[in-house]
């Protein structure tokens, strides 16, 4: 929106550039582009799994529509309010779409499961998210950036999945979560231009140490959501940890214009 | 999901009551529209027009703000889901008005808008996340309450965008009754599964709130009455007793109470 980027605007093409930059460093062997379609999951197990790995995802969804109703009338910038409607809307509709998919392959509705799955990010996370603007952008950051690295090895590794979710995945989800980044990138932008130039480096001090903070205490969810994931949908994950904390520090150098080497060390995921 | 409510909302009992309510008590306001829409054109008109939708928007967001604040009052996935998407919906017509106004106008009513909100949260106090029950009195007001003078609006105003027009009709109507059909079968599943004496005080409660909300918005109700006529030459003239007859059959619906005894907005 703000014209004053130096940099490339932050666009799914330029995520699918530094990710396959990435996929070089880390994983060569991987293929850049998905190799055979996934099938759907055959035996009672593989439904098992895969229900529970598309109920953790609603939760994820049902979480966030929790955590931005929570801060929309906390921060007073109305185009903040009227973007994070928009993301309790698309994530709403996101949680609902899985619960009726869920519920179409297991027989039964998967809501009060969901809503047990929503309580353990509140557990993991306390009050952070709510906390004030840094806790808020850092979870913002968590749920709709960094978590892209998975996301993106997924889509092209997975060996499972529901045709009927991969279709609603790529017409609506996908669109809807690219528009998502967009609005968190914006709204630190416009924070950041305008403050002054003493006031900028302290925004990007409170900034990092939030997201560091989080990512401590989101590792052992983000390991067993992993576990999770490989179980239900056979995506690759040997290679995600170093992918993740480099995807997560290509997103933290954009977004506070800090070239990488100068960025601080940061948390892995693995500590 | 599956419940099976003894009476479900749904648009056919809407248009039914109401176009008997308008029979009733404005035969001069057509069951359809009769005519088409002229655009702002003078100062005034358009200085109105700005008014009206700036005003308009600010309503929408005041729900968004109250129904975020609300949502975690009720400790309800289902609830949650609803609510998501009403807050979706209400945002993205508050967006819609603030670009017709600034295509129209050529100024950005963003300032006027919150003001507006913010009005609203004046008026109202703590109603809206006094308690859960608080906040569906405020859906009800919102939502429900309000909807004789938005279908007047529709059919009658003379001065208006064709854009928003189009609009209103495809999608901020839709979005609208889908919110009015969630909320009231949301609110049935609770309260069909009450014990009698638990309904009985829901319904005390509901009531009192449903009466402290419209002494709330007395005021504000008959202004906008007055800058619909003046902006968009809508017919709201004589609107008053429909208002009331159609909030009683509301909450009768609402309550299962028959004729429940309800102040005017008079």
């Amino acid at each position: 929106m703000t014209a004053t980027l130096t940099r490339p605007a932050w666009t799914t093409d330029l995520e699918v550039e530094i990710f396959d930059k990435l996929i070089d460093k880390h994983a060569p062997h991987l293929p850049k582009t998905r190799l055979s379609d996934p099938r759907p999951p055959a035996t009672e197990e593989e439904l098992e799994n895969f229900c529970r790995f598309r109920i953790a995802g609603a939760a994820h969804d049902l979480f966030i529509v929790q955590v931005c109703a929570k801060v929309i009338d906390q921060i007073p910038d109305l185009e903040l309010q009227l973007f994070l409607s928009r993301q309790i809307g698309d994530d709403g509709a996101h949680a609902q779409n899985t619960r009726q998919r869920v519920e179409a392959l297991s027989g039964h509705d998967p809501i009060k499961d969901i809503q047990k799955q929503v309580q353990k990010h509140w557990d993991y996370i306390g009050d952070l998210p709510i906390r004030n603007w840094q806790g808020f952008l850092a979870f913002e950051l968590h749920y709709e950036l960094h978590i892209v690295a998975l996301l993106l090895l997924n889509n092209r590794t997975s060996k499972i999945n529901d045709p009927e979710s991969g279709k609603f995945a790529k017409e609506r989800i996908l669109p809807d979560e690219a528009f998502h980044r967009l609005g968190v990138v914006d709204w630190w932008q416009r924070k950041y231009d305008q403050a002054s130039p003493a006031e900028k480096a302290e925004l990007v001090a409170q900034a990092l140490e939030a997201d560091e903070e989080l990512q401590r205490l989101r590792n052992p969810y983000l390991k067993e959501h992993w576990e999770l994931t490989h179980r239900a949908i056979g995506a690759e994950i040997v290679v995600l940890p170093g992918i993740y904390d480099a995807w997560r520090q290509e997103v933290l150098s954009y977004f506070l214009d800090i070239p990488i080497s100068k960025l601080p060390k940061l948390v892995s995921v693995n500590d | 999901m599956t419940t099976t409510l003894t009476r479900s909302w749904n648009t056919e009992f809407e248009q039914q009551t109401l176009n008997k309510l308008f029979a009733q008590y404005t035969p001069h306001i057509p069951p359809i529209r009769e005519y088409d829409v002229t655009p702002p054109n003078t100062k005034e008109e358009k200085s109105n027009f700005y008014n009206y939708w700036a005003v308009t928007a600010g309503h929408y967001l005041f729900i968004v703000q109250a129904a975020s604040k609300a949502i975690l009052l009720i400790r309800d996935p289902d609830l949650y889901l609803l609510l998501s998407r009403q807050i979706g919906d209400d945002g993205t017509h508050t967006l819609a008005f603030r670009e017709r106004v600034i295509a129209v106008t050529g100024r950005d009513p963003i300032d006027d808008v919150c003001k507006e909100a913010e009005y609203h949260w004046e008026f109202m106090g703590d109603v809206p996340d006094r308690n859960w029950l608080g906040f569906i009195a405020v859906e009800l007001h919102y939502k429900h309450h309000i909807l004789p003078t938005v279908v007047v609006n529709s059919r009658t105003s003379k001065i208006n965008d064709d854009e928003l027009v189009e609009k209103s009709a495809s999608v901020f109507q839709p979005d609208e009754a889908r919110h009015r059909q969630a909320i009231a079968n949301w609110w049935r599943k609770q309260y069909e599964k009450a014990s009698p004496d638990e309904k009985a005080e829901l319904a005390a409660q509901l009531l009192e709130l449903d009466e402290e909300v419209q002494q709330r918005r007395n005021h504000y109700i008959k202004k906008r009455w007055l800058d619909a006529r003046r902006a968009t030459g809508a017919k709201t003239l004589g609107i008053e007793p429909v208002y009331d007859a159609w909030r009683q059959e509301v909450i009768s619906y609402f309550l299962d109470i028959p004729n429940p005894k309800l102040s005017s907005v008079s």
